[in-house]
């Protein structure tokens, strides 16, 4: 069954294609470029139909952009490390996942890290109309082209900080009402970080 | 001066003749095209063979390849191999080689739109017992407990919404095979769809497989060169990280074999060049007479392009590669007219000459009625060859040779051996029957050391050059992961594509074969009834499904509401419309669907499914027409065109072994000569096979056109043997002729390509026996010369 549910995961990919707010984006770029490593801190809260609850998570992102690695860790759930073009991720046992690179739903976390590692969101791919906010805001909203994504992808905002620093929220909404609230705490610009910290868990 | 009793000023102006003429040849065969393909030659005609031909043609070639890797450790963790087998594919990328990926999410978001859509017609019987096994009891709770598991991860963003339409998986049980490999052994056919990085790993966990899809064919020879140096590269990288990297595919036997030849003819033919043609120029001692020699060769090589560009085809390079062995002939020939000229007493040829050369012209003439295309063309062009080389020996060679009073050349040897063949009687008939003796019998199955005869290789295969470890690692692949190109479907075509489905459909039920990706995704209207019926069975035995899943799920964190849609599924269905081929269009699936099932040419619509891991051939025997389906298969293929021409061959052998007896009678008008003739070139034959059959060398095509090539110097040979006028000094040209032949194919013997070897082994030991045999009888049948008195 995790499998069935893995096959439909892939339509999370993440992509961009007509893009309105061009400026946005440029000073998005521009801000990321300013800032060779960063560590900003997140809760997670998922408000699934499947549950009565909200399921929260805690966690953190370390970006070096002088290496090129990202580390986006799930706090006693998981951490997934992108480097040099190379995605792995370890489980809460601190274990290697031999299944991460094979898992369907992986290309939906690897859109998101390298368009949080490298500033550029006309990276992530063309399946999306990414749109910037009309009244001037520091957010970008990605609306699905393909019916059958919108099936499973409503639209996905994201709020930058003023600064353009670091996301400051990210949403994603499914259809049927399912969401996925990102909050992002105050970004540490210029974060020392150690290589190891993308090496292992 | 050159040897010719017509003025200087005529002799002028037939050079310049046949100046003309070679400029014209070569203006013409300036303007060939030439081609590989071999299709055109083979017999479309034939019913099961044109059918067959068309159908591979259509397809085109498989252009697919693949990479495995595992750790060379068995206890080293396999991630690495994988990893590394990931990271080749932007590499092969850039030499034309792409992953095979699912990496469209709107393509799988498609496919899953049309698996929910159709899942009551999509599950078979066992998939719908695999789907039981879910709905109730502990397989409902661990099912849920799952999802809940799943669903619950920070990293995983989706499977809440997505298992809201499907929670117990029942859509990934449907296509679970077609988008392949996620979790075990793929299917024998492509798989459709790897994982999202194009990598696919096996149950066992260990090894890993990159599918390719390949830009080109395995016959672009440099960019096949290019794509496999790359593989070879990261292989070298991959094995010191403690990987082994396997490329499995057309592309590596293409190369090796290719590679094989090459490296096997630079091995023997320089050596084999200089060889001859210090034999040659020992024997006519004239740089210019060496050239000259080669003239009817070369004059009869560009008429018959010429004709294949007069008659607007293209030239296959094969074809003309054959044609060009049997015109070599025409040197043997060349050497006693320029003997001839260098003596003085060109008259004496002349008659041998026109016997030699129209023997074979006519033998090969009698293949211009083959049913084969290739051999109907090749007696043509050699036919047209051989006259035109016949004029230029007759004509030109004697304008160029000059004449050189000499001492006849290799005196010391020829004179012994002329001695001997002219020799007592008695001991040459007893060595004759010796050696058939021993020979001949290997030519018939004995009930001793369980000898076989001679057998008739049919499975082209043996005659691959790839080195036996690329044989290894894909018996070694094909054991562990049942192959990754299909070459055997099921076929069936009807304007009516339901009813073309139905057909293969039925016949692999009544033969009792798995089915494949065609009859699982678009089931005929039978195979749609029963599963519907069976889909419907799963819910109305179960009428409290519904609550014992809202229990289950309640007990496990999950609320029950959040499934109304899946709910609304896992019921009963009305219709049985099925997917069409129109539904699977845009998903991972759609390419391979398409491949599958398509409007050909005709109008017809053709469903070829593949069959996985069965016998072709056996399942081949068992449709009856009443099926409706045919079976195509490329080795089944291969063995049709070898009986197809093997029996071809067989009838037109007895015709032109007939009609050259005919001709040498009439040429000779005695009973006596015409058997000193005909004898020791046959008999050759026979010692010749017959011992290859005591080796267990098999008989194939190429070793049939080596023993055409064998039969025709020997026939040369004892025709010019068997005038005793003239043996004394046709005697060195006919050593020499065997000699630069023997040298020349027969140092193939012991190349590593197993086509060359046996050509090569055929020709060395038919050339030897051809010469033996010529000597031993036609001196003895025909006739001793006239002692000096």
């Amino acid at each position: 069954m995790p499998r069935s549910v893995a096959l439909l995961l892939v339509v999370a990919t993440l992509a961009a294609g007509e893009v309105t707010g061009e400026p946005l984006l440029d000073r998005l770029h521009a801000a990321s470029q300013a800032l060779p490593s960063l560590r900003v801190a997140f809760t997670q809260s998922k408000l699934l139909a499947l549950f009565d609850e909200p399921v929260v998570t805690r966690g953190v992102i370390e970006i070096d952009r002088r290496i090129g690695a990202l580390r986006w860790e799930f706090t006693g759930h998981s951490v997934t490390v992108l480097k040099d073009g190379r995605l792995r991720r370890w489980g809460a046992e601190g274990r290697e996942e031999a299944a991460a690179e094979r898992d369907p739903g992986m290309p939906a976390m690897l859109g998101q890290m390298r368009a949080l590692l490298s500033g550029d969101w006309r990276t992530v791919q063309d399946l999306f109309t990414l749109t910037a906010d009309p009244a001037g805001a520091s957010a970008l909203t990605l609306v699905p082209k393909d019916a059958a994504i919108a099936r499973y992808i409503a639209r996905i905002t994201v709020r930058f900080r003023a600064d353009l620093a670091a996301p400051e929220s990210l949403r994603l909404e499914a259809a049927g009402g399912d969401a996925t609230d990102y909050t992002f705490a105050v970004p540490e610009p210029g974060a020392l970080i150690a290589a190891t910290r993308f090496e292992r868990p | 001066m050159t040897h010719d009793d017509a003025p200087p000023a005529r002799r002028r102006l037939r050079l310049l003749l046949w100046a003309v003429i070679a400029i014209a040849l070569i203006a013409v065969c300036a303007r060939a095209r030439f081609a590989n393909d071999l299709t055109t030659l083979l017999p479309s005609d034939h019913p099961v063979i044109g059918r067959e031909l068309a159908f591979f043609a259509e397809r085109g070639a498989a252009q697919v390849m693949a990479v495995e890797a595992w750790p060379l450790a068995t206890d080293a963790d396999p991630l690495n191999a994988r990893r590394l087998l990931a990271e080749l594919a932007p590499r092969l990328a850039a030499v034309g080689a792409r992953p095979l990926r699912s990496g469209d999410p709107a393509a799988l978001a498609r496919l899953a739109d049309v698996v929910h859509r159709h899942l009551p017609t999509l599950l078979d019987a066992d998939q719908q017992q695999i789907a039981a096994s879910r709905l109730d009891g502990d397989g409902l709770h661990a099912a849920l407990a799952a999802l809940g598991a799943r669903a619950r991860r920070p990293d995983d963003q989706f499977t809440g919404s997505a298992a809201r339409r499907d929670p117990l998986g029942l859509a990934a049980l449907a296509v679970a095979d077609a988008i392949g490999g996620i979790a075990g052994p793929g299917p024998a056919h492509l798989p459709a769809a790897p994982a999202a990085d194009g990598v696919v790993v096996h149950a066992d966990g260990r090894h890993a497989l990159l599918l390719l899809a390949v830009d080109f064919p395995p016959d672009d020879l440099a960019r096949g060169r290019a794509l496999l140096d790359t593989c070879a590269t990261a292989a070298a990288e991959a094995g010191a990280a403690g990987v082994v990297f396997e490329v499995i595919g057309g592309y590596r036997h293409f190369r090796e074999n290719l590679d094989g030849i090459q490296s096997d003819l630079w091995a023997s033919l320089p050596v084999s060049l200089i060889a001859i043609a210090v034999l040659l120029a020992s024997l006519v001692r004239s740089t210019r007479a060496l050239i000259a020699v080669h003239l009817p060769m070369l004059l009869s090589l560009a008429a018959a392009v010429a004709l294949l560009v007069i008659a607007g085809r293209s030239v296959p390079t094969m074809m003309i590669g054959f044609a060009a062995a049997f015109l070599g002939i025409s040197v043997e020939n060349s050497i006693h007219m320029a003997m001839a000229v260098q003596r003085g007493d060109q008259h004496l040829v002349r008659k041998p000459l026109l016997v030699s050369y129209l023997t074979t012209a006519v033998a090969f003439a009698v293949l211009i009625g083959s049913t084969v295309p290739a051999l109907r063309w090749l007696g043509l062009l050699v036919a047209v060859g051989l006259l035109v080389a016949l004029s230029a020996s007759l004509w030109l060679v004697p304008l160029l040779v000059e004449r050189r009073p000499q001492p006849p050349p290799w005196q010391a040897l020829s004179r012994h051996l002329l001695a001997w063949a002219e020799g007592p009687a008695r001991p040459r008939w007893a060595l004759a029957l010796v050696i058939s003796t021993l020979t001949l019998p290997g030519l018939f199955a004995l009930p001793v050391f369980g000898h076989r005869g001679l057998v008739v290789l049919d499975d082209l295969r043996r005659m691959d050059g790839s080195r036996p470890e690329t044989w290894a690692a894909l018996a070694d692949f094909q054991t562990r992961w049942g192959g990754f190109e299909a070459s055997d479907f099921l076929v069936a075509a009807d304007a009516e594509v339901e009813v073309a489905l139905a057909r293969v459909a039925a016949a692999r039920q009544r033969l009792d074969l798995p089915p494949s990706l065609v009859e699982r995704l678009l089931p005929a209207a039978p195979q749609r009834r029963a599963r519907l019926a069976g889909w419907n069975a799963l819910w109305t035995q179960r009428p409290a499904f519904a609550a014992e899943f809202a229990a289950s799920a309640r007990a496990r964190g999950l609320r029950p509401a959040a499934f109304t849609e899946a709910l609304a599924r896992y019921a009963p269905a009305d219709e049985a419309s099925g997917p069409q081929l129109a539904d699977w269009k845009d998903t991972p699936i759609g390419d391979v669907l398409t491949g599958m099932v398509h409007r050909r040419g005709d109008g017809l619509w053709q469903v070829a499914a593949p069959l996985s891991g069965a016998d072709a051939e056996s399942i081949a025997q068992r449709l009856t027409a009443a099926d409706g389906v045919w079976v195509a298969s490329r080795t089944r293929l291969a063995r049709h065109l070898v009986t197809v021409v093997r029996e071809d061959l067989a009838g037109r052998f007895l015709v032109m072994g007939a009609t050259m007896a005919l001709l040498v009678f009439i040429a000779e008008r005695r009973l006596r000569t015409t058997l000193a003739v005909l004898l020791p070139p046959a008999l050759a034959l026979g010692w010749t096979f017959g011992l290859l059959a005591w080796f267990g060398v098999p008989l194939t095509p190429f070793s049939v056109i080596v023993a055409a090539f064998v039969a025709g110097i020997g026939l040369d040979g004892a025709i010019f043997l068997a005038d005793p006028e003239h043996r004394a000094a046709a005697l060195p040209p006919v050593l020499a002729c065997s000699a630069t032949a023997t040298i020349g194919v027969g140092s193939l013997t012991w190349a590593d390509n197993p086509l060359l070897a046996n050509a090569g082994c055929a020709s060395l030991i038919g050339m030897i026996a051809c010469l033996v045999a010529a000597l031993l009888l036609t001196p003895l049948i025909a006739g001793r010369r006239p002692r000096p008195r």
